[in-house]
């Protein structure tokens, strides 16, 4: 179950890659994350309160409403005190970190909450539950349909947004499921790969397959390939496996680059 | 000859207007030239009339539901997006492009980039770049298409090509082309009317919007 939870998991980012990528969408991947830190931590304060079945869930649920409420926040900030979109951003997310902090201040006392917590930011894959794995399951096939059936109207409105409305594709629906799909595939992640890299191994697959279509094969495998390596070097070496994962792209990436340069110079030698 | 378009006193802009209040009537096919000094409101116009933007007060009206296009300036195509010209010229072809696939090697082929085909967006030069957008914007042969700036990465030989074959194109299936564009004066003969923006600041006109047609 839990090798399925990780196979869906890999999956579902070779998806989100070229969506965040393409669309100049990796930071707010990323602000994304840190908004919805303290609405998770939030969930699992809750939790060690009421500890009413998994925990994961409360950070899922305080995960996605501290996100959209951030969201609203930044384009607030924006309009009230008149400042940049990216200034709001910084300050909304130093606001909701200073917030995380003093949750942690206050109740790292309790063992069930700081044990939760660890898993937020580091992850913990090997304690995924069966609903947990569901609900990866859920988002994964969710983003497979939406993208298989809008393949082209996504392509459209990435390379041109203007052009996307003018021929009649549905812009005005993908600008309000993209934030929902990014957002949902990230809290669905948080506590299995942890959301210090959960922002950096999404966009991992786009980068080194670099794909001409929003839904390319090469960014799935190359995904699982990650995944799969992730968790062998994990098995071997107990580092955490968010971190071994981003580690393990980052030098796949660097391999094929400096591959792809050699047999250029090759080429050009003969 | 039906009224291709109309407007009613239309002012465009984002938070004011950006030009005087405008009132013309066009039903001649052909080129019509948009011309004027910069931040004059030009490209706002066309973004108002491709529907992208509300418009500040005034109306338009296409005399009916007549398909459009546009060409943005080269240097807003997306910087990053590996596609290949000829998926991305498909595009142009809508949400039900299954249909006309067909019309995909004729007008590659037609803007003399079919050897591009395969080739990424990213590997092209600006010139070639204009060509595919060209060739995207025309594949659903549109009723009216609104092009920006479209000579400004062209050299001479190529900016003759591109006016000619819009200009053909115009003739051939009763569209209209809106081109803005700063130095036109080498093809005014090809240009059907003119549409020059005035001089406008803190919301007093400096001088007169103008629109005159100059074929008969």
């Amino acid at each position: 179950m839990i090798f399925l939870g990780l196979f869906m998991i890999a999956v579902n980012f070779g998806l989100i890659s070229p969506l965040m990528v393409l669309r100049n969408r990796s930071y707010a991947g990323d602000t994304l994350t840190h908004l919805m830190l303290p609405g998770a931590l939030l969930g699992l304060i809750l939790h060690s309160y009421i500890p009413w079945g998994e925990a994961w869930w409360f950070s899922v649920f305080g995960g996605v409403i501290c996100g959209i409420l951030g969201n609203y926040m930044i384009e607030a900030f924006i309009r009230l005190f008149h400042i940049p979109a990216d200034t709001s951003t910084v300050l909304c997310l130093g606001i909701l970190l200073a917030l995380s902090l003093m949750g942690i201040f206050y109740f790292h006392e309790y063992e069930s909450f700081y044990g939760n917590f660890e898993s937020l930011l580091m992850g913990d894959w090997q304690n995924m539950t069966v609903s947990h794995v569901i609900f990866i399951v859920l988002i994964t096939v969710f983003n497979l349909f939406v993208i298989l059936f809008y393949r082209d109207h996504f392509d459209a409105w990435i390379l041109d947004a203007d052009f996307a409305k003018i021929m009649g594709f549905k812009t005005g629906l993908l600008e309000k499921i993209f934030p929902l799909m990014i957002t949902f595939s990230i809290v669905s992640s948080l506590m299995t790969v942890g959301g210090l890299v959960v922002s950096c191994l999404i966009i991992m697959p786009a980068i080194i397959a670099k794909p001409w279509s929003i839904l390319h094969i090469n960014c799935i495998l190359w995904s699982l390939f990650i995944m799969v390596s992730g968790v062998a070097l994990y098995s071997i070496t107990s580092i955490p496996l968010g971190s071994v994962l981003v580690l393990f792209g980052f030098f796949v990436l660097l391999t094929k680059t400096l591959w792809k340069i050699y047999l250029k110079q090759k080429r050009r030698n003969s | 000859m039906r009224d291709f378009l109309r407007l009613d006193n239309l002012c465009s802009g984002y938070d004011h207007s950006l030009h005087q209040p405008l009132s013309l009537t066009i039903h001649k096919p052909g080129i019509y030239l948009i011309s004027g000094p910069n931040g004059s409101g030009k490209t706002t116009l066309i973004r108002t009339l491709l529907n992208l933007l509300n418009p500040i007060s005034g109306s338009f009206e296409y005399s009916e539901q007549n398909s459009l296009s546009y060409v943005s300036q080269v240097s807003h195509l997306h910087s990053y997006f590996p596609m290949n010209i000829s998926r991305y010229v498909s595009l142009g072809l809508g949400p039900s492009r299954g249909l006309n696939q067909d019309k995909i090697p004729k007008i590659l082929e037609h803007w003399e980039i079919t050897h591009l085909a395969q080739r990424s967006l990213q590997e092209i030069s600006p010139g070639e770049k204009l060509r595919a957008m060209m060739a995207r914007a025309m594949v659903s042969q549109p009723k009216g298409l609104f092009l920006d700036e479209p000579l400004a990465h062209l050299d001479v030989c190529c900016q003759e090509f591109l006016v000619k074959t819009i200009q053909d194109y115009a003739l051939q299936n009763n569209a209209f082309i809106f081109v803005i564009e700063h130095h036109f004066e080498k093809f005014s003969e090809y240009v059907t009317g003119n549409i020059t923006f005035g001089r406008w600041l803190h919301g007093e006109a400096l001088s007169q919007i103008q629109f005159q047609q100059v074929k008969s």
